[in-house]
This record gives structure tokens, C-alpha cells and sequence, in this order.
């Protein structure tokens, strides 16, 4: 059990001349036994900064610590990844083919040297734990994904490892087999108190397991924060859009006695409070699309937070897990809500808007504006 | 700095050391090729570009280094034209086990050695009992295959071709095979006959083939050496220049037969080098 | 309407026969070409096990009455050729594959610019055609004191097999997923354990390829021996083969048993590996596991 430090990490990958920064300056404490999410779009830099702190890569420049050892800096590996003592469970498992699970289970301790007896009671117990004994004397390529991940979370475990790295874990298992795993994750990390880094790109992983998460965006650590801080009040419009849909749109500002309407054609927003510093008659605004309600029939209770804010065209409809995805036409663009009722193409329907979720950012640098009940406590 | 950078290096260092061992032999030929290093010749001394112009004044070489291109080339042309005519027919064939029954047949020359197939060879084309007994039989006139001067050299060429079309045909069949199957099976429903998929869609994709059959086959033709040798021992009409060179080691003229071996190397990485820098391109493209 | 209905079905029937014919002479180009090519197999077996009579009476094209006595005297004559052959060709198939597989393992590894400019040596070094180093490679074996031996055929042999195996499994190699290498490492596997727990087992197919391809063409080097050998005890078989090389007044029965004999093995493991060889080339040729 470990506390891992990034100070100041930067990496550049070269292809012949061209130059590609994948982190930028990047500085992260995450805690001994902490459940710590990276959340960013494919690309951003997250698995890079797993594959440093897993040693497989040298920042170009920054050092990464592990509780106060110096592991790697400024591009070279002072401690390699096999004597890093982590475990890891790859995106494709990376099981090795031509052994049976049991042996896949059981290398790093071959490795290690453990006696024989040691073995085959460690890899029995993880097998129970994770409920894949009767596959072991298979191979990986003849179990179900699911299973072969539970393989790969054994053979990451197996050798009591100072902490557990975890790169897009879920992204190659189908739908179902998912929460199952989501849920065998969170219990071996309960039980065994071992701290757990999850990569992700998709926020239910990391809302689903998560203490706290780091959002890369374009190899610049963004933000650090629970998972409902990130989403409520992400930093800027990107983190916004990181951990989950939302729609941003531009509005134009017009202001009523110290209030303001947020104009998008006929979708206006009334009464939002700016700061008194803010000064461009525009700003841009993200509401998630269940912060925005849609109706035909119903009718939903008005108060200060949830207004009526007119009726406009349905362009499509999906259905979602008890609920519809509406994209409306406002202006030539999409905004997406949602309808509890169904409701069909071409229709004329009401929105319904939650204020207090609306995030509003600064039209230049697209970065949060507190909120107005914030603003007003101040 | 960890230890194991260090020990990687190790599993490099035998393949180099004799990597290296090679590439050293190819410079000391060209040092050597300055020397008049020869039977005659007590003190060997370094002469210049001289031994290049005895090399050169020296008839039989000189038809030996000529030999030795002409036959890369006719035996480029003969095997690419065999290669694709035994890949169109076998990519044609439904059957996977006739494919890989005929496959087998046309290749299975290149595991036989030069130096059999020379023995083999030279009494098929003996003009007693050979293939002249059938040629006679029905009438032909007796071809006179290794014992004339003038078709000596073409039978030679014909026995490699025999070897090496089957490596052509490899080449080419996996070009074929690497075409959508989708592009072929539209063809075949527009009533395309197979020969114009074959023009039209199969052999514009062959490039590549074409590109390594002939880059390959051209590194072969000049290492030819037993099978000339056993089949016509020292007969100057089929004699290659790496025949050539070795006549003249063992005539103990060896600045000379460094001189010829620095022209053959020369001739080789005119191709090599574009080769080996084509081949390494892709090789990495693999990442 | 009847009539034409049976137009139609003439003219299916008329195209049917038309595929019909195509089919058949596809075939038969296909079956004489395969004739051709494997002539010199049935000359090798027909007239290999050919009586002395019948080498007398017949020519080489036809069969005639069969003996096993001109390979009885041709396999005793060629059996210690065909030991040295395997002296010289084993070991150096199975180093030039293992420790070429090193070479390729640390290629793969490591992907540097200065790793691309060694690559590249090994691949000419590949490609050299090795009898232009005759003097230099006869000078080195002498002076190590290792002409006329064992060793130092074995040696000569490595020095051009060796980058060949490094180039063909470094072609093999490189299909492999780095994330198999990666998780070894962080299992805390070292280099060594991860080269021959994980990736000889992983590319075996490769590794038989290049094994089989080595072993093939070393078996086949005539050259080498020619020059590094003189006593007559050292041949290896395709040397050997030399005093059978026939001519006027030779009886052609021992030459074609000889060619047989001293092709024997390569032939062998082209029937059962053949398509391991072929990979071999394959990936010599394209870069291609193919």
C-alpha cells in the first residue's frame, strides 16, 4: 500500500521530427488506499499516465514518486516496471495465450520464486474470490470475456501488489457483463484495501467506482475532484462534456433589473444572475440533457428552479432506459432533453428547464462561472 | 539506471558481433582488391586500381560478371512470367488442399540443393539418354542442351527457372490473396472472365510482388554457384563470376578474386540497400 | 414462347459447358505443368532404383526392371557426407533461430533511431551473397585454426545465418501485441524469463519457419564446405555428390540414387514442414508472416 506523487510530469513522444506533447505539466497526489479515477476522451493522455506510473514509460520531465522513493525522473526509470511491484490489468487483458489460466494466474509468483504449496493456495484463493476456479485449467481463449478479465484482475492481484492499475478494464465486455465486473472491482477493493487506479473514458466507470478523479483533457490534468463535484461543477466546458452529455450552446445576454435572459432564438432562459465583473453580451452556457424536461401531455409543478420556457419542434426521438432522448430543433441546432412519456417526431412539445443546474461559463475562456445561488451566499 | 537496460543489450551482441564479422569481410575485400596479392607476388603491395584493370583485361571474367547479370535477368523474367501464370492458375482453383497440393509442387525445387538438381539435370539433358531420346523418337533433331557452346548457358537457365518459379508464384499468389475478396466475387457476378480479373484487378495489385520476386531472385541468380559447377564442371560457356572468383583463388590470383568480389558486391547492393531500406520500411510499418 | 423458352435453355446449357471446358483445361494445364515439374522426382525414383541391365537397355525416361542395389552402394558411400551435414546444419539452424530470436527480441523491445541503422546492417548482412567473402571468410577460419573441422564450418555457416534469423524472426515478431510484453514486465518477469517463457512459445510458428528455412538452405550450401574443407572425410552431402556427377562411360543409376539420397532430408521436411518453408520465404521475401 502506496501513495503515488506525479510532480510536474511531462511526456513527449517523437515519430521521426514531428513532436507530439501528450502530458503537459502534470501534477497528482493520489492517497494510499484511495479508489482514484483518470477520466478523459481517447487521446487525452490518461493511459500515458498510467504507463508512467506503472514504469513502462519515463516522463520526459517531472519525477513520479511512491510514498517518498523516487521511481522516475526527467526520462529515465530508476525503479524498472518489473520491480515496481504494481499490478496491472490491461484494456485487452494481454492474458498470455499459450497458458492455461492457472498458469496466467500463477506466473508472477513462478516469477517471484514462491514455493510451489504458496502457489496453488494463492492462486485458489483469488480464483474463489473472483469465482473463476472451475475455468482454470482452461485456456484464455476459451472462456468469455468477462471471465478472462476476472483472469487478469487474479493474475494482477496475485503477487500482493503495492497498488492496482486498471486501464479502460470494462471498455471490451458487453453491457451486462459490465456491471458485473464494475461491481467484483469495487468489492476486491473493499476487501483487500488496496489502492486502485481506474483509466476510463467513460464516466459511469469512474461514478460507479470512483473516490476521486483526475479529467485530462489534451495531456493537461484539468481537474481533481469527487465524481459529483466534476459533474456538477465541472472546471470548464470541456470537463463538462467529459463526464457526460451536455449540450453548450452560445447565448446572447439581455439584462432586467439585475438579472439576465440567456437568448438562443426562441429558447430564452430568464432571470440568471451574471457576476458584476462579467462584461461580453454573450456567454456560454452547458445544461445536461436531464436538466432539461420535455412534455406533450404532462405536466410538470413549475417552481424557481424548474420554468416553463416554451414549445418547440421534436427532431428525434430515442429510447433509453425507462426514459426518451429528445433532440429538439432550436435555430438550426440540436438540443438534446428528455420526456418521460413518449413523444414523436414533428411534434410540438414544452420544455421545462432546471436552473440551478445550468453551468455557465466565460464566453472568452470558456472556464465556470459560479453559479448565481453561490453568488448571492457570497 | 537499472540494470536491465544492460542485459537487453546482451541479446543483441552475438547477432552483431557476426553481423559485423560479415560486413568486415565485405571491406577487406575491397582493401585487399588494392593489393597484387598473387602466387607470383612475394611481398604484396598496395597498386592502386591496377588489379581492376588486369581483372578487366581478364576475358574470362569479364564474360563471367556479364554472364552472371544476364542470367539474373532472363531468370527475373522467366520466373515472374512462370510465378504468374502458376499463381493465376492455382488462385483459381476452389479447393484449398489442390491449391496447397499444386503450390507445393511448383515450389518444392527451392529444398532441393543446386548441386542435385545439377547431377539430376545434366543426365536429363544427356543427348544419348536424356530427353534427346524422346526429341529423336518422334522426329526432332537432337538438341544439343550442355554440349554445345551456345546452348550450354540457356539449358543452365531453363533448371533455374524450374527452381524458381515456385518462389515467384509465392509471391504473387499472396498478392492475389490480399485483394478484397469482395472486388473479385463483383467481378466474377459481372460475368468477368478470370483472365480479365486477372488483368484488370489482381495483377495491378501485384506491385509489391512483382517488386520482391525480382529483388530476391536477382540476389539468388548472383550466388549461383553448384549448380554450373556440378553440371559442367569449369566449362568456360556457363562459368557465373562467383564461379569465376573461386577459379581464381584457386589459382591463387587472390587480389584479383577480391577485385571480382568487390564488382559482384557492388552489382548486389545496387539492389540490397533499396531492397533492405524497402523492406524495412514495411518491417516497421508492422509496429 | 415454347421456343423460346428452349432457346433460353440451350443457351444456360451452352454456358454451363463453356465453364465445363474452361474447368477442364484449366486443369490440364494445371496437371502438365505439375508433370513437368515433377520430372525430375520420378527420373530420381525410376531410374535411382534402376538395375544395371536395365541402365543398359533402357534410356532415362522409361522404367525398366528395379534394384536397390545402386542405393545400397550410393547410401553407404554418402553416409558419413550426410553425418557431416548434420553436424554442420543442425547446429546451425537451431543457433542462427534462438539466437537470432534474441537479436529480434531486442528490436522489438527497443524501437530507437540507432536500433533502425543496426537493423538495417543485419538486413544487408542478409542479403550479402556469401561467396563474394571467400578470401576474407577462408583467411578468418584458418587463422582461428579451425579449417578443416567441424567448428569452423559450423562458424563460417553462422556468420551468414545468423542475421537471417535475426531478419526472419524479427518479421515474426513483430505481429506480437507489445501489451503481452508489457503485462510480463509488470508480472516482474526480466528479459530473459520473458524471452523464453513468453515470446519463444508465442512465436513458434515463426520460430519452426525459420529453424526450417535455416536448416533447409545450410543443408543445400555447397560453397562453404567447398572451401573450408579438404580431406575428403569432412563432404557434406551436396559436396559429396560431385563423383556422381555422371558424364560418358558412368552408369546413370548411382547419380540419380545419389541426388536422391542427398536430397533426402531437405525433401523430407518439405513434405511434413513444407508450409513452415514457405512461410520462411514468405517472410524473407515480403517481411510478411505471410
Amino acid at each position: 500500500m502506496v501513495s503515488i506523487k506525479l510532480n510536474n510530469v511531462s511526456k513527449i513522444f517523437k515519430k521521426g521530427k514531428t513532436e507530439f506533447k501528450a502530458l503537459e505539466n502534470i501534477n497528482l497526489e493520489i492517497p494510499n488506499n484511495s479508489f482514484f479515477g483518470i477520466l478523459g476522451a481517447s487521446g487525452a493522455g490518461k493511459t500515458t499516465v498510467m504507463r508512467i506510473i506503472a514504469g513502462l514509460e519515463a516522463p520526459t520531465i517531472g519525477e513520479v514518486l511512491f510514498d517518498n522513493t523516487l521511481v522516475s525522473k526527467d526520462n529515465v526509470t530508476i525503479v524498472d516496471p518489473e520491480e515496481r511491484d504494481v499490478g496491472m490489468v490491461f484494456q485487452n487483458w494481454a492474458l498470455y495465450p499459450h497458458m492455461n489460466n492457472y498458469e496466467n494466474i500463477a506466473f508472477p509468483l513462478k516469477v517471484k520464486k514462491w514455493t510451489q504449496d504458496d502457489i496453488v493456495k494463492r492462486v485458489y484463493d483469488l480464483s474463489d474470490i473472483l469465482g473463476i476456479r472451475e475455468v482454470l485449467a482452461k485456456r484464455p481463449g476459451e472462456i468469455s470475456g468477462g471471465q478472462q478479465q476476472r483472469v487478469a484482475v487474479a493474475r494482477a492481484l496475485a503477487k500482493n501488489p503495492k497498488f492496482l492499475l486498471l486501464d479502460e478494464p470494462f471498455s471490451n465486455l458487453d453491457a451486462n457483463a459490465r456491471d458485473d465486473a464494475r461491481a467484483l472491482v469495487k468489492k476486491v477493493k473493499n476487501d483487500l484495501g488496496i489502492t486502485t487506479i481506474i483509466v476510463s473514458h467513460d464516466p459511469a466507470d469512474v461514478f460507479a467506482l470512483a473516490e476521486k478523479v483526475a479529467v485530462i483533457f489534451r495531456g493537461n490534468l484539468v481537474q481533481v475532484g469527487t465524481p459529483r463535484d466534476l459533474y456538477d461543477y465541472p472546471a470548464n466546458e470541456k470537463v463538462a462534456g467529459t463526464l457526460g452529455d451536455i449540450n453548450i450552446i452560445d447565448f446572447d445576454l439581455r439584462e432586467k433589473n439585475g438579472y439576465y435572459d440567456l437568448i438562443f432564438g426562441n429558447f430564452i432562459i430568464p432571470g440568471i444572475r451574471l457576476p458584476n465583473n462579467y462584461d461580453n453580451n454573450k456567454i456560454t452556457a452547458g445544461i445536461r440533457p436531464e436538466d432539461i424536461i420535455i412534455e406533450k401531455n404532462m405536466e410538470t409543478k413549475q417552481d424557481d428552479e424548474i420554468q416553463l420556457i416554451g414549445e418547440f419542434q421534436v427532431s428525434t426521438v430515442n429510447y433509453n432506459q425507462g426514459s426518451f432522448a429528445v433532440v429538439l430543433n432550436v435555430s438550426e441546432t440540436k438540443i438534446k432533453g428528455i420526456s418521460r412519456e413518449p413523444v414523436f417526431y414533428g411534434e410540438k412539445v414544452k420544455a421545462y428547464i432546471n436552473k440551478s443546474k445550468i453551468k455557465l461559463f466565460d464566453y472568452k475562456s470558456k472556464n465556470v462561472m459560479k453559479p448565481d445561488e453561490e453568488l448571492a451566499k457570497n | 539506471m537499472s540494470k536491465n537496460k544492460y542485459t537487453i543489450f546482451l541479446f543483441l551482441i552475438p547477432t552483431l558481433v557476426f553481423g559485423i564479422l560479415l560486413l568486415y569481410f565485405v571491406v577487406y575485400n575491397v582493401y585487399y582488391s588494392f593489393l597484387n596479392s598473387s602466387a607470383t607476388v612475394l611481398q604484396a603491395k598496395f597498386v592502386g586500381l591496377s588489379t581492376y584493370k588486369e581483372l578487366f583485361s581478364n576475358s574470362l571474367a569479364v564474360a563471367s560478371l556479364k554472364r552472371s547479370i544476364i542470367w539474373a535477368f532472363v531468370l527475373i523474367a522467366g520466373a515472374n512470367i512462370m510465378g504468374i501464370l502458376f499463381a493465376s492458375l492455382i488462385y483459381f482453383l476452389r479447393n484449398q488442399r489442390t491449391r496447397t497440393v499444386y503450390t507445393s509442387i511448383f515450389v518444392y525445387p527451392l529444398a532441393v540443393s543446386m548441386a542435385a538438381s545439377g547431377v539430376i539435370w545434366t543426365w536429363l539433358f544427356n543427348i544419348h539418354d536424356g530427353v534427346d531420346y524422346i526429341f529423336v523418337r518422334i522426329g526432332l533433331p537432337r538438341f544439343p542442351w550442355l554440349d554445345s557452346p551456345a546452348t550450354a548457358f540457356p539449358s543452365l537457365i531453363l533448371v533455374s527457372i524450374w527452381v524458381f518459379s515456385g518462389l515467384a508464384s509465392l509471391f504473387y499468389l499472396a498478392s492475389f490473396q490480399n485483394v478484397s475478396k469482395d472486388v473479385v466475387e463483383s467481378a466474377k457476378i459481372d460475368s468477368a472472365s478470370s483472365f480479365r480479373i486477372l488483368k484488370k484487378v489482381l495483377l495491378p495489385e501485384s506491385k509489391n510482388a512483382f517488386i520482391v520476386s525480382t529483388a530476391i531472385i536477382f540476389i539468388f541468380a548472383l550466388r549461383f554457384f553448384s549448380l554450373p559447377y556440378v553440371s559442367s564442371l569449369l566449362n568456360p560457356y556457363t562459368e557465373t563470376s562467383v564461379e569465376n572468383l573461386y577459379t581464381l583463388y584457386t589459382s591463387l590470383s587472390f587480389s584479383e578474386s577480391s577485385a571480382e568480389s568487390v564488382i559482384v558486391i557492388l552489382i548486389a547492393l545496387v539492389v540490397v540497400i533499396p531492397f533492405a531500406l524497402y523492406g524495412i520500411k514495411r518491417w516497421l510499418a508492422n509496429d | 414462347m415454347i421456343k423460346n423458352r428452349n432457346k433460353n435453355i440451350n443457351s444456360i446449357k451452352s454456358t454451363k459447358s463453356i465453364k465445363n471446358i474452361k474447368r477442364v483445361i484449366h486443369n490440364l494445364i494445371l496437371v502438365i505443368f505439375s508433370i513437368l515439374w515433377l520430372f525430375p522426382i520420378y527420373v530420381m525414383l525410376v531410374d535411382g532404383l534402376k538395375s544395371v541391365s536395365g541402365v543398359l537397355t533402357t534410356p532415362i525416361l522409361f522404367p525398366a526392371k528395379s534394384s536397390l542395389g545402386p542405393l545400397i552402394t550410393v547410401s553407404v558411400a554418402l553416409a558419413r557426407p550426410i553425418f557431416n551435414s548434420i553436424v554442420y546444419t543442425v547446429p546451425t539452424a537451431i543457433i542462427s533461430t534462438y539466437v537470432g530470436a534474441m537479436a529480434a527480441y531486442y528490436f522489438y523491445k527497443k524501437s530507437r533511431m540507432i536500433n533502425t541503422l543496426l537493423f538495417t546492417i543485419i538486413a544487408i548482412a542478409t542479403f550479402v551473397p556469401y561467396e563474394i567473402t571467400l578470401l576474407p571468410l577462408t583467411g578468418f577460419i584458418s587463422s582461428i585454426g579451425l579449417f578443416n573441422s567441424y567448428l569452423g564450418i559450423i562458424i563460417a555457416m553462422l556468420i551468414f545465418y545468423l542475421p537471417t534469423g535475426a531478419l526472419l524472426m524479427s518479421i515474426f515478431l513483430a505481429v506480437m501485441p507489445k501489451a503481452t510484453l508489457e503485462s510480463a514486465r509488470i508480472d516482474g518477469a526480466n528479459d530473459w524469463t520473458i524471452f523464453n517463457k513468453i515470446i519463444i512459445p508465442l512465436t513458434m510458428p515463426g520460430f519452426i519457419s525459420t529453424f526450417v528455412f535455416i536448416l533447409i538452405e545450410s543443408w543445400n550450401n555447397f560453397f562453404i564446405p567447398l572451401v573450408l574443407v579438404t580431406t575428403p572425410g569432412m563432404n557434406s552431402a551436396s559436396l559429396a555428390l560431385m563423383s556422381y556427377t555422371g558424364g560418358y562411360g558412368t552408369l546413370y543409376n548411382e547419380s540419380f540414387a545419389s541426388a536422391l539420397v542427398a536430397s533426402l532430408i531437405p525433401l523430407i521436411i518439405f513434405v511434413f514442414l513444407g508450409r513452415y518453408f514457405i512461410k520462411g520465404f514468405q517472410a524473407f521475401g515480403t517481411g510478411k508472416k505471410g
